[in-house]
């Protein structure tokens, strides 16, 4: 059985969890005035807790992505595309939901390859 | 470290991401017909990406299950039902949540062991 290391752990919970070769990544939420910005925020803060994991976007496997608006869509997508390492992009689903906040408008979860 | 294996990568997704022996499926959505239709499609395109990821529907591990209208949940669940194989059933949650602006009614993703 392997160990279990938890990243900027909280008391309720924590940014990252790595068992076993994979880390799991928690829904990573920014404030900004529109789905463009706020989805550049989410990437670079989900490479920043890759990083401190050990690994990279490169070794994504999977991302759910929540839109407030689902009709923001190609926004999100657009920023992704452009940020996503070219032939290892994750399997992903992509659903509308309420988040936090209405400010909040898009949130992601990743699961990555240590 | 394991390498990853993907299947059906494109630029925002790939159909499958393989590590450790655990294969990640993306959210399969299939257009038009029925919710009862549109899930058979879409766990025929589930058996082939897990076909093609040297597994299969009783070595799926969990499942998420999106719906746009939780009133098709015995639509979606009769024919899950009749898909599944015996004895496999994996972990599943299945939540309400608007999928995209085309004619979608359910989305499914699974996680599998190889």
């Amino acid at each position: 059985m392997s160990d279990i290391k938890r990243i900027e752990s909280g008391s309720r919970v924590s940014h990252a969890v790595i068992h076993d070769g994979v880390v799991y990544v928690a829904g990573v939420l920014s404030t900004g005035a529109s789905v463009r910005e706020q989805t550049r925020n989410v990437l670079q803060g989900i490479d920043a807790t890759l990083e401190r994991a050990g690994t990279d976007k490169s070794k994504l496997l999977s991302a759910t992505v929540w839109l407030t608006d689902i009709a923001t869509f190609d926004e999100m997508n657009s920023v992704w595309d452009a940020w996503v390492s070219p032939g290892n992009a994750p399997a992903r689903a992509c659903i509308e939901a309420k988040l936090l906040s209405p400010a909040h408008r898009v949130e992601i979860s990743v699961i990555a390859a240590v | 470290m394991a390498g990853v294996e993907r299947i059906g990568a494109g630029p925002h997704l790939s159909h499958v991401a393989i590590h450790a022996g655990v294969v990640h499926v993306s959210g399969v959505v299939s257009p038009g017909g029925s919710v009862r239709e549109q899930t058979r499609n879409v766990l025929t395109g589930i058996d082939e990406l897990l076909r093609g990821a040297r597994s299969d529907k009783s070595r799926i591990l969990s499942a998420t299950v999106w719906l746009t209208d939780m009133r098709n949940f015995q639509q979606m669940d009769g024919v899950w039902g009749e898909w599944l194989s015996a004895g496999n059933a994996p972990a599943r949650s299945c939540i309400e949540a608007k999928l995209s602006l085309l004619d979608f009614s359910v989305a499914i993703a699974v996680t599998a062991a190889q």
